[in-house]
Parts: C-alpha cells; structure tokens; sequence
C-alpha cells in the first residue's frame, strides 16, 4: 500500500524534492523518530500545493499522521494512563491540603494574616490535655504493642507446635473484623456492667474495670487492632532470617538473650521501623475508638478535630488543628514515603 | 482436686505444653473472646447485669433490626458505594498501575509520591481539609462525595498491589505475543491481564471490604444524608440496647465472610494475607 503510494508520487512528480521527500518519508516510516515525522508532516503539507498531486499527497498525509500519532501516542501513554489518578490526587488531595494549610492562617472573619488558629491549640488548657492525651496513649499503644506483637512472633517463629500453628492463622482474622463490629464487642467486655464485671459477681465480687470513658480502654482497643499487625509483620520478617546466622551464634557459646540482641533485633530492624511508624501514624489521627471508648475530656485530637469540625464549625481552627496534626506525623510519614519509593525501585 | 493441682499438670504435662497452652487460652481469650460473647448476645432477648449468659433468648432484636423501615436502604446505600467506588478505582488505578510497573516516563517517583501521601498522614485531617471543601462546592451530604472519599482511600492500595502484579510478569511472554502477530491491546487482555487477575483480584477485595466498613470519613462526609452500614452502627453502638448491636455486628459482617469465602475459593489461600504493608 505504501509502495504503491510512493511509486504514484514518484511517476507524478520529477524532481529532486520529489527524491527528497520520498526517502524522508521512507526513513521516516522505518524509524520512526519524532523529528523526521515532524519534518515528512510539513512536507507532506508543502507538496499538497500543487493541484494535480492533492489526492494522492492526502493519502500519504494520513499515513504519515498515523506514524506522527502512533509515536507521540507511545511516548504520551504513560501519561495519559496516569492522568486520571494523578489528576484525582491533585484535586483531592494535593489541593485539599493546600488549601487547608493556607487557611489555618487566616482570620476567619477579616482573612488577614494571623498565628491565632495556632496560638488557640498551644494556649487552651483543654486543647493542650488533649495534645497531651494523645500523645500519651500513642506512646503507650506503640510500646505496647511493639513488646507483644514481636513477642508472639518471636514465640510463633521460634516454637513450633500445634499451638503456634493454630495461632498463626488466627493472628490474621483481626484484621478482617470491621473496626465497629471489634469496638462493640470489647465494649460488651469491658463496660461496668460487662462480662469482665459479671464474671467478678460470679466469685461474690464486684468489679469494676473502669475502663470505659478512659483512656487505658481505648489502649486496650488499640492492642487489640496492633498487635496482630506487629506480629504477621515481624513474622514476614523473621522468616527471611536465616537459621544458619542464629545456628553460628549459639555454635560461638550465644545465650538466647545475646542472640535476641546481636542476630535477630538487627536483622529485623526495618520492619520495626515500618511497623513502628505504621501504629504511629494510624493512632495520632484515629477516630472511632475513642469516639465510642474515649470520654468527654480530655479528648483524643481526632476527636477534636471533629468537634472542631462539626460542631463549632470554625473551619479555620479545624485546618490549623489538622496542619498540626500532619506535622506530628510528618517525621513517620517521610520515613514511610521514602521506605515505600526505595521499595518500588 | 489433688489431681487437677497446678503444679501437678505442670508436672505430668511438662513445661513447653503447660505455657504452650497458657499463651493460647490468653490470645484466644483477648482476640476471640469479645467475639465469640457478641456472637452469643445475638439470640439473647434478655441479658440484664448480674447475669453471665443472657436469660431468655429468642429472636426478638432479629424482628426489631430486620423490621426497621431504614434498614434495607441502608444496606443498599453501603453495596452500592462499595460497588461504585470499586469500579471507579478500578478504571483509574489499573492504567496508572500498568504505567508505573511497565513503562518508564519522567516524573514517576513524583506520581508515586503524590499516592503514598494519601496514606502517610492522618486520615481525619485529610477528611476535614477535604470537607471544607466539600461544602464549598456542595458535596455535602452527597453520594458523590462519599464516593469521592471511598475512591481516594483506595487509590494506593489499587495501584501499589496491581503494579506488583504487573511487574511480575516476564515480558518475554507479552514480546512472545506481539511475534505471533497480536496487537497491543490483544496482548494485554488475552496475556498481562489472566497472569496478573489475583493480584488486582487482591485489590479490588481488599478495597471494596474497606469501603463497607469504612465509617469515619462516610460520617464527616455523608452523615445524615448518606448512611451506610457502617455509619448506622455508631447510633446502634451508642444508642440502642446492647442487643441491637450484636445483631447489626452479624449484618455488617456477612458480606465480609462472604466475600473472603468466595474470594480464597477462587484465588487460593495466599488471598488473605495481601497487602499488610499498606
């Protein structure tokens, strides 16, 4: 078909730029490089002038656009595949950001300049237990959760046995349970009037776990979610330690303490990075358990987010509250971000 | 009693059993236990304090949920998000997904960012900064600015997984293809795409369980306009008769069940521990 093009466009025209075109056009459709498909474009444009040759310079027009799109279709098909997500992303949450991070230093009536939004959160005593309240129930979940969750998978690693198998599988559950259905269900344990308490009065006791409206229960909670994600973790982890490291310890005199401490903490030592920011970062912002476990004060910054939000409506407050919130987590989030391109690359 | 002395069947059992089983009537108490009680409380009609067990049981609080006049548009409000939203990401995510893991462009490591940011911060503070924007173009209260909430928490998770799959696959097999005469798109759907189903199969899972039980940015978003599932158990937790709840729990919880059934059926065991990183 292009033969037959080129061989008409060879019998109609003479001439040297005839030549020319043809094997541009010929070097064009073998190579395909962008420039020559350029130039055979505004050629192709330029010998469509003279009358007699218009049919059949169309024809080689459409071809060579063919070549023109298929190329820059190659080269823009990333782009073009990426650009609704990218899109989605900037206008939902690049944008969002933004928007908030400028808003939080604005005044919400005149829009002046101003630190005040700020200055609310760092001078309010109510605001300043809940930073406090936070920060300290994260700590604790992390430390927490840390312990025990690399405990058992330590144990789960190290100890086979029925036992360990069974828990293996069951360590993946949680994470299957909507978070609602497992707050309810440890609030039915936990309330004053639950199992915990009613198994007390069974013994002629009366206990009280004191947990609801408290902060140890919304720990409690958040054991519950994190620990089986410490452990299915650190078992990925533990499993691609070699046996032979450990085997070549002990054969040197190691105790189990000694091993713990110079073979198997730092060759895990990346995932306790990942999981360690991973609680962090998913118990600074969290909402549900301390909306149904949390009491009225102090509050968990999720929660006075929200308040901020919904109920005193000051959009200026809510945007600087959640900027501080992201620089609370900035550090664990860079150290996320990064882990994650490393990974991908 | 002498028999059933603690350091008796310490003894006879020997001490690996002994704290083998201790670790598991702890773990099993701790992560089941609360479970395996509102399983219980589902067919309680009466379950007052001193009481361990629930008096009388019976079928009432089934006839009280199942009659609420709310419920089935509810119910169809949480499948038809999770249907949207899923489908939704699906189309956008998947291309981006094939960019990333086959195609090399300036400005990758920068779009890969931009994702992981998504997740990086607190999704409260995200929720709110995209609230008031929200109300400024009124997707308030709206079922497009649900979905718009439900997409955006799946958008990593629906490029990181696929792209993985996608790398996976040798690309001799797809050049293998392009020899014997198919063209691009045939190659893609009759050779990338079969090899790399389970793991956008994972994905699309993972992503439409997220989305029925997601609750807090449906509630900042939707609430009371748009209720789901998820966001109605907040009233039934906080409202309602323990009960209640325990027979919403059981509703909130079988497609869930459903869906893994069907899911580890199809695509094998591996199904369920996908993606834990994310």
């Amino acid at each position: 078909m292009n033969d037959g093009l080129n061989d008409d466009l060879n019998d109609q025209i003479n001439g040297s730029l005839a030549d020319n075109l043809k094997t541009e056009l010929e070097q064009n459709l073998r190579h395909e490089s962008p420039i020559l498909a350029i130039t055979a474009k505004d050629s192709s444009d330029s010998i469509s002038e003279p009358d007699q040759i218009s049919q059949t310079s169309s024809a080689s027009q459409i071809s060579a656009h063919r070549r023109f799109f298929k190329l820059w279709g190659r080269r823009c098909l990333p782009y073009l595949l990426t650009l609704p997500a990218f899109l989605l992303v900037m206008g939902f949450i690049v944008y969002p950001i933004g928007n908030t991070f400028l808003r939080s230093f604005r005044d919400s009536k005149t829009q002046q300049f101003t630190w005040d939004n700020y200055r609310y959160f760092f001078i309010d005593p109510l605001q300043r237990d809940n930073f406090a309240f936070t920060l300290r129930i994260v700590v604790a979940t992390v430390a927490l959760a840390m312990v025990l969750g690399y405990g058992l998978a330590l144990y789960l690693h190290f100890s086979p046995s029925w036992v360990s198998r069974w828990l293996r599988s069951l360590t993946v559950v949680p994470r299957f349970i909507p978070g609602l259905v497992a707050t309810y269900s440890l609030i039915m344990v936990i309330r004053d009037a639950g199992v915990l308490n009613r198994l007390s009065r069974l013994w002629g006791g009366n206990f009280k776990p004191g947990l609801m409206y408290h902060e140890s229960g919304i720990i409690l909670m958040n054991l519950w979610y994190n620990i089986p994600f410490v452990t299915l973790i650190m078992l990925a982890s533990l499993s691609a330690l070699k046996p032979a490291s450990i085997e070549a310890a002990t054969d040197i005199g190691a105790g189990k303490l000694l091993i713990l401490v110079k073979v198997v903490l730092p060759n895990t030592f990346k995932e306790i990075l990942i999981a360690t920011t991973f609680i962090f970062m998913g118990n600074v912002g969290s909402f549900t358990t301390p909306f149904l476990i949390g009491g009225n004060h102090p509050k968990m910054l999720g929660i006075a987010l929200f308040d901020q939000f919904n109920n005193y409506v000051n959009y200026e407050r809510t945007a600087a509250l959640s900027v501080i919130m992201f620089l609370i987590c900035s550090l664990s989030a860079s150290f996320y971000i990064v882990n994650n391109l490393r990974q991908r690359q | 009693m002498k028999h059933l002395s603690p350091r008796r069947i310490f003894y006879t059992f020997g001490k690996k059993y002994v704290i083998d089983s201790l670790i598991f009537i702890v773990f099993f108490l701790f992560f089941f236990g609360p479970l395996l009680n509102t399983a219980m409380l589902i067919f309680a009609e009466r379950y007052q304090a001193p009481h361990l067990l629930p008096t009388r049981f019976g079928l009432q609080w089934w006839r009280y949920i199942l009659g609420q006049p709310e419920l089935l548009q509810v119910m169809l409000n949480s499948l038809l998000i999770a249907l949207i939203a899923t489908s939704i990401s699906l189309m956008i995510c998947l291309p981006a997904a094939y960019a990333v893991a086959r195609l090399q462009f300036k400005g990758k490591s920068f779009f890969l960012f931009s994702f992981l940011l998504t997740n990086a911060f607190p999704k409260i503070g995200l929720y709110t900064a995209i609230g008031i924007l929200f109300y400024r173009f009124h997707l308030m209260g709206t079922l497009t600015g649900v979905v718009i909430i439900h997409v955006l928490n799946m958008l990593l998770f629906m490029i990181w997984i696929p792209s993985g799959a996608f790398q996976k696959i040798r690309i001799q097999q797809e050049e293998a293809a392009r020899d014997v005469g198919a063209g691009p798109l045939r190659t893609f759907l009759s050779i990338t795409m079969p090899i790399a189903l389970p793991g956008i199969a994972v994905a699309a899972m993972f992503s439409f369980l997220g989305s029925l039980e997601e609750a807090q940015g449906t509630l900042l978003v939707g609430f009371p306009e748009v209720k789901t599932m998820a966001t109605s158990m907040y009233g039934m937790i906080l409202d309602y008769p323990p009960m209640a709840g325990a027979v919403f729990s059981v509703l909130l919880l079988i497609p869930t069940v459903i869906i893994l059934l069907v899911c580890r059926k199809l695509f094998g065991k591996g199904i369920l521990s996908g993606g834990i990183m994310m």
